[in-house]
């Protein structure tokens, strides 16, 4: 997904769900903030750089590819955008290796997506916008891995948009490419070059089906590598109504509801007298949505909605004193990504993987890797 | 045509992608073994050039080598990339899969005259390393060769029973 579903949408499902303007504003900012908290920018304000939720192109060029560097980059990615489905699926070929490799497919409705979204409960705003970051991409996402690996990720020519033209369903080949320019009326869209290496970048994730699963009103069929030469189809615009669905149910909880999250609960009844023009949104066909959401969130809320700009988080952190930062967007939104890449890291670790990493038990109640003892002090301190 | 006719992969079309994917592979693998020819053939020149530099066969014997040689780099290629573009759906050639099985033939040749004639006589000479090692890719080409005839014959057999012929 990108920034129309995660800042945008989410702000009309946070509004939804009965949140005021303000709290939106709070909620979708930290919802899209995962796409832009890299490495660089926390450097860059002098935060923990441990707290970072995706890395950019040149620190992905950059990333080491030996067994330290590929747990960093699966920490980020399996945590933050291809949240596992299963972590102790029942995989019936391959070795330890490749189980524990299919066992990080992201999917929808899994039991981490229940830890994510109940660790956040009576949390930060800032929390419960990256809690919905994850929670929207385990549906675009869903059917790749947070890991580099050609034997998961990868995927091979057999690749055809499922579309309607004059009343009539049809296939189009997909042609992929890896020069800028994306063309949907030629079915042109660009991919990660394609490399038999297990460990290389890029076979991480969707890389190799390109922004496919980021645009909302795509339909496609393809084979992924561990399938076994069966074909998945992927009905994006159905993925991103449940996701938008999935989201109001949970902030309804987050904000005020009792028990904890369950999986496989939508709030379609609140969004049902929007359905024609959410659908509408959804299965335009456009590379970016952004203008449609936001003029459905300020039909909604009657305010007007401001453009992201990382400046928001950056400037009001670097103007914070250092007893104050912590109070701060930013601050907050730092604790709440350590505390999840904490979660997903342990219960990875748990399943007897190491492709995250170590994860410790600091004092029997927090986990993490050591990079985290900021955030075991702050919860000891609170 | 729906939706779902669209969407939903009979277990036919599931074996077919299956021996599409061989096709590509095993085509790809006979190109690369064409260079493994010329990289082969190159030595054996060397040989020649040396252990028979005055015999009055010399001149016969590198002109069939290099002809040999040149053949089976071309004919290697031509199959390969023919599988190639078949498993990918594009043109189809018909003659390359007469031609896969001739290669496959020559291959079992080659490899059981390596076997019983050659093997003994190059670990007296060479010790066991290079004659195991070129051991090794004969059997892989033969391997390679065998799994595109296969593969070829059965894309055929399931597009014509699947009616895409």
């Amino acid at each position: 997904m990108q920034l129309d579903f995660h800042y945008y949408a989410t702000y009309c499902a946070a509004y939804l769900a009965g949140y005021s303007h303000e709290e939106c504003l709070k909620i979708c900012y930290s919802a899209q903030f995962p796409d832009n908290c890299t490495r660089t920018f926390l450097a860059g304000v002098r935060a923990p750089v441990s707290a970072a939720t995706t890395q950019t192109a040149i620190e992905m060029a950059d990333a080491k590819t030996d067994p330290v560097g590929l747990q960093d980059i699966t920490r980020i990615w399996a945590s933050f955008h291809f949240l596992p489905y299963d972590l102790n699926a029942d995989v019936k070929k391959g070795g330890k290796a490749y189980k524990n490799k299919y066992r990080l497919i992201c999917n929808p409705n899994g039991e981490l997506l229940k830890e994510t979204v109940n660790l956040v409960k009576d949390k930060s705003l800032e929390a419960v916008g990256m809690a919905m970051h994850i929670l929207a991409d385990t549906w675009a996402h869903r059917y790749f891995a947070g890991t580099p690996s050609v034997v998961i990720n990868s995927t091979n020519n057999y690749f055809y948009e499922i579309l309607e033209e004059n009343g009539e369903w049809t296939e189009r080949f997909v042609n992929f490419k890896h020069t800028p320019g994306e063309d949907i009326d030629k079915c042109s869209y660009i991919n990660s070059l394609g490399t038999d290496s297990e460990s290389s970048v890029m076979n991480l994730g969707h890389g190799r089906a390109g922004h496919l699963p980021d645009y909302s009103f795509m339909r496609y069929k393809f084979m992924p590598a561990w399938n076994d030469y069966k074909v998945i189809y992927k009905d994006n615009p159905e993925d991103y109504y449940h996701a938008f669905c999935q989201m109001i149910y949970a902030m309804t909880f987050l904000r005020g509801g009792a028990g904890t999250f369950e999986t496989g609960v939508y709030a379609t009844d609140i969004a049902r007298p929007y359905d024609e023009e959410i659908h509408g949104i959804i299965e335009k066909r456009q590379l970016d949505a952004s203008a449609d959401w936001k003029a459905f969130g300020e039909k909604l809320s009657g305010k007007e909605i401001p453009d992201f700009s990382v400046e928001v988080f950056r400037t009001e952190y670097m103007n914070a004193s250092d007893e104050k930062k912590d109070d701060t967007g930013l601050g907050k939104f730092i604790l709440a990504s350590l505390a999840h890449k904490s979660m997903v890291t342990n219960r990875i670790y748990r399943s007897g993987s190491m492709l995250a990493g170590y994860s410790l038990e600091y004092d029997g109640r927090n986990v993490g890797i050591k990079d985290y003892l900021k955030l075991l002090g702050l919860r000891k301190r609170g | 045509m729906t939706k779902q006719e669209l969407t939903i992969q009979s277990p036919e079309d599931i074996s077919l992608q299956k021996y599409k994917s061989s096709l590509i592979a095993s085509g790809g693998a006979m190109v690369l073994f064409a260079i493994w020819t010329v990289l082969r053939s190159v030595v054996q020149l060397d040989a020649i050039l040396t252990s028979r530099a005055d015999s009055a066969a010399l001149m016969p014997m590198v002109s069939a080598l290099i002809s040999l040689s040149v053949i089976d780099l071309f004919l290697k290629i031509y199959v390969g990339m023919s599988a190639r573009q078949e498993g990918l759906g594009r043109k189809k050639k018909r003659p390359y899969l007469t031609l896969g099985i001739i290669i496959a033939a020559v291959s079992v040749v080659s490899v059981l005259y390596m076997l019983f004639f050659e093997f003994p006589e190059a670990v007296r000479l060479y010790g066991l390393i290079v004659p195991i090692v070129t051991m090794a890719v004969e059997v892989t080409v033969l391997y390679a060769s065998l799994d595109l005839v296969i593969s070829a014959r059965k894309v055929r057999k399931l597009e014509k029973e699947m009616g895409r012929v």
